[in-house]
């Protein structure tokens, strides 16, 4: 594993001002890196400023102030071929898999649209080849490319999210709770690929999440954010062994354990809330 | 029937959501009967003036007011003119017309709201704040101002329709547009590198067509009354054209004595009008299962 | 002390029964797109007075339209079966005499509570209406609002009782709900979803509070929810449902250690845990067939890594474990107990 961050994140501010509330800080010098090679997880609860950092990243936002370096660039005021690097370079997933799929398109249209849009010298025959290549990697099929997303469970969508993002070819995936709309043994089959995916491509990937066992389970490292401030960050092990801010501890500490006797137990150990 | 009438105008389903009510099976039933209705009438509107019996324009007053009858089955007119033969012919006239207008009315409205959702901002502003305008005159006065300006005429008539009609749909599928540009899966496109444009024509102009397709389908019924109204009052259709509204007109002093002359071109108004809002209808709940009505 | 305003049973009445709620091969079916799909198929449950069970299943299970089906809440849907609440048959039960339980004799909190308030009105008026409209006096059902309010640890309780809900948090909103569910002292709490869309921290207070809130009144739980960690730190028993059926029934310690049914094992060995090391997350192939398309026979044999011929054409009835510890609905177990 390199230790040289794909993603930086120094000093993010973000504010938002309604008329006639006071300012809300949902960025407050937030500081975020993601060694290549590696998996970093995010998390927070609703509020937390994780939706927005992650809008930041994605250019979709534009921060106060602070740095969002991939790959050594800048991303902040970047040049439109910077930005075009970047479109190919990042890829997302987001969490709902009913509306981040065109009700509308293909499933070769919408596993297709990146290639079309960054590579479009690529001919409908290769570009159909790749997307064929990508379908089959989670888990899908040739005989599903006419299909529209409609007609597809909730698991098979995100797999078809996941190809969208992985037939780019990615050096870096950014995962806004990719599974949290999912059933629990659905969820376990998404959590399996994106490991797979990142082993077998070598990809960096940002996953955020509020189910703190699913990140155990995923991530090399963790961020912990609360109401806009990064609280804790450091290797998965370490974090969740001893977690150094209260914030931690309690989150950790409300995240129930599917063992009813080790659950027992720590609820007895908890004060009353 | 006036609250009918009125609720043809776009925004109302004629049966208020009868279709909703009723079995899977039945719906296929009303579905079949209204599209056969309909398919009927744009047969009508297309040959009806060749298979007429009689001829629409031969004047013979020998045969004025001839009540319906065998040789005769909607009576004759005040000038002696076969009234059957001349809503036949005049179907054409009134429903190509409205199509025509709907159609119009409703690409040039898509197109409208497309420029806007691109543009943003204040142009995007200033269009809605232009439909709106035009929408709050009620369109039978806009259209008979229009009309009268470019002097009465078809012609007129229709160019009048289409320029009350646009805003509405312009209003309506902008309407759409904003809601599916918030859709995640407008985000990721652009998180792969899409313009503005590309989202636009790729996506959200596609996710809202369904919406102006409902939409032109319920106004036809509308714009028929209206074109119908406007022949009536004299702004549209010129005599002896058997535009509907026009031959309705012309019977107006009669209707005491030879009520057919009349009633007979309104029920066919009616009927055409009630057609093209039940498949508005039918086109609405086929696009949209989750919502049986408007 | 407010007396209870909620109307006599039938059949309940002073003596102690085995179950408070008493649910015998209850069947829903509802109509879809012209097709009669039968959602919930032949359940059986009981549920003792201050039990707490948790009905789990993932989409598809039939866990939610169970609960809903309990209070009647659905007019579309058809009821065969039993359902006998402290002795009361429900089932062809009038709506007239069906309302009068609801609030009363059994309630329901649901997932998201600011859909289930009434914007417009105080959570005062909203907490006091269960008494209301069984004729309390405002004053006395607004006083007994203020006081459950106050035992579920709403601090500054009567100024409170003037706010709307959009003043509210989540979890404050959570507290409203349950206190207009607990106020006329229910017998049965039917909690759906009701931790699903919050927060860590909140979830565990809102669990906290139901269980405090049931235990200090006595009242039974059924918690419906497909969280399988909030089940193990809340249910004393879980009956697990796949694709309509009850596939397993259990004490929870019994349920987790050692689980009968193939796919409460497959859905246990795919939860992540926070607190070990997993090399793997067990995935089970496929998904929950949607209720309209149920797979001959057993519905899990698509899936299930032990499936039989046997499996494909029949279906499993609800047997005893082998270890007679609860109830499990598969043919290899069937086989096993009378091997």
């Amino acid at each position: 594993m390199s230790e040289r961050a794909l993603l930086e994140v120094e000093g993010l501010h973000k504010t938002y001002s309604m008329s006639g509330r006071p300012k809300t800080h949902a960025l407050n010098d937030v500081a975020l890196s993601v060694p290549e090679g590696s998996v970093t997880g995010l998390v927070g609860e609703s509020g937390s400023g994780k939706s927005t950092l992650i809008r930041c990243v994605m250019g979709f936002e534009r921060p106060d102030s602070g740095t969002i370096r991939f790959d050594g660039t800048d991303m902040v005021g970047a040049s439109r071929a910077d930005w075009a690097t970047f479109r190919r370079e990042v890829q997302m997933v987001f969490q709902d898999p009913y509306s981040s799929l065109d009700p509308r398109m293909t499933v070769e249209s919408l596993v297709g649209e990146g290639l079309r849009l960054q590579q479009p010298g690529l001919s409908r025959a290769k570009r159909r080849a790749l997307v064929v290549e990508a379908l089959e990697s989670v888990g899908l099929a040739e005989e599903h490319l006419p299909r529209r997303s409609a007609s597809f469970s909730g698991g098979q969508r995100q797999r078809i999210a996941i190809a969208r993002a992985i037939v780019m070819r990615p050096r870096l995936l950014i995962c806004d709770e990719p599974v949290s709309a999912l059933d629990v043994s659905v969820q376990a089959q998404v959590v399996n690929l994106l490991k797979q995916m990142q082993r077998q491509f070598g990809l960096s990937m940002l996953f955020v999440a509020h189910d703190l066992a699913v990140v155990r389970h995923l991530c090399d490292t963790v961020a912990v954010l609360e109401h806009g401030n990064l609280v804790e960050s450091g290797p998965t092990r370490d974090v969740f062994a001893s977690p150094q801010a209260e914030y931690t501890r309690e989150l950790i500490a409300a995240s129930p354990v599917p063992d009813p006797v080790v659950q027992r137990a720590r609820m007895a150990a908890r004060p009353a809330v | 029937m006036s609250t009918t009438v009125l609720k043809v105008f776009r925004g109302g389903s004629p049966t208020g959501g009868l279709r909703g009510r009723l079995g899977p099976a039945k719906q296929l039933w009303f579905d079949g009967v209204v599209v056969g209705l309909v398919v009927l009438l744009v047969l009508l509107a297309a040959f009806g003036g060749l298979l007429a019996p009689n001829d629409p324009f031969l004047v013979d007053l020998g045969k004025a007011f001839i009540p319906p009858g065998p040789q005769h089955l909607l009576g004759t007119d005040e000038s002696g003119r076969d009234v059957l033969s001349r809503l036949m012919t005049g179907a054409g006239t009134t429903l190509l017309s409205a199509l025509v207008i709907a159609l119009s009315a409703g690409v040039i409205g898509v197109i409208i709201a497309a420029l806007a959702s691109l543009a943003g901002g204040w142009l995007d502003e200033a269009v809605m704040r232009l439909c709106d305008i035009v929408l709050a005159i009620p369109a039978l006065i806009l259209a008979l101002g229009i009309a009268m300006a470019l002097g009465p005429s078809l012609q007129s008539a229709i160019i009048a329709l289409i320029v009350a009609m646009w805003p509405g749909t312009t209003r309506i599928v902008r309407s759409s547009m904003r809601k599916n540009m918030e859709e995640p899966y407008v985000e990721a496109a652009r998180s792969q590198g899409a313009s503005k444009w590309n989202v636009v024509f790729r996506h959200v102009i596609p996710n809202s067509l369904d919406v102006a397709i409902v939409d032109t389908a319920f106004s036809i019924g509308g714009i028929t009354l209206i074109l119908a109204s406007l022949s009536f009052i004299g702004v549209g259709a010129q005599p002896p054209s058997p535009e509907w509204g026009a031959m309705a007109a012309d019977g107006r002093s009669y209707v005491l004595t030879s009520w057919w002359i009349t009633v007979a071109p309104g029920l066919a108004i009616m009927v055409a009008a009630v057609a093209f809002g039940l498949l508005g209808e039918v086109l609405q709940a086929r696009f949209n299962p989750s919502q049986g009505r408007r | 002390m407010i007396m209870s305003a909620s109307p006599r049973l039938e059949g309940g009445g002073s003596a102690a029964p085995d179950s408070i709620l008493d649910i015998t091969d209850l069947s829903v079916t509802m109509n879809s797109a012209g097709r009669d799909i039968r959602i919930v198929d032949e359940l059986s449950l009981r549920i003792a007075p201050g039990e707490r069970v948790a009905l789990v299943g993932e989409s598809g299970s039939g866990k939610s339209v169970t609960a809903r089906a309990i209070m009647r809440l659905d007019d579309s849907a058809t009821l065969t079966g039993s359902v006998k609440l402290d002795g009361q048959e429900l089932v062809g039960l009038p709506e007239k005499r069906m309302r009068a339980l609801r609030g009363a004799q059994f309630s329901m909190v649901f997932q998201d509570p600011l859909r289930t308030l009434n914007p417009l009105r105080t959570i005062g008026d909203q907490i006091a209406e269960p008494l209301r409209i069984r004729g309390v006096s405002k004053r006395d059902a607004l006083k007994a609002a203020e006081e459950t309010l106050d035992s579920l640890g709403v601090v500054d309780a009567k100024a409170r009782m003037r706010a709307y809900p959009f003043e509210f948090s989540g979890g404050m909103r959570q507290r409203v709900a349950l206190a207009i569910a607990l106020i006329a002292r229910p017998k049965v709490l039917i909690a759906d979803e009701p931790t699903t869309a919050l927060d860590t921290r909140v979830q565990e207070r809102v669990l906290r509070l139901i269980d405090d809130a049931a235990r200090e009144r006595g009242v039974a739980v059924l918690l419906i929810t497909h969280d399988l960690g909030v089940v193990a730190g809340f249910a004393d028993r879980v009956a697990v449902m796949y694709s309509g059926r009850k596939v397993e029934d259990a004490p929870v310690d019994v349920l987790y250690s050692s689980p009968s049914h193939p796919y409460t094992e497959g859905l246990l060995a795919a939860v992540p845990r926070l607190d070990e090391d997993q090399a793997e997350l067990v995935a089970m192939p496929g998904a929950s067939a949607a209720p309209g398309s149920r797979p001959s026979g057993c519905a899990f044999h698509p899936r299930c890594p032990f499936a039989m011929e046997i499996c494909r054409a029949t279906l499993p009835l609800l047997s005893e474990r082998p270890d007679r510890a609860g109830q499990v609905a598969c043919h290899l177990r069937t086989m096993e107990e009378t091997a």
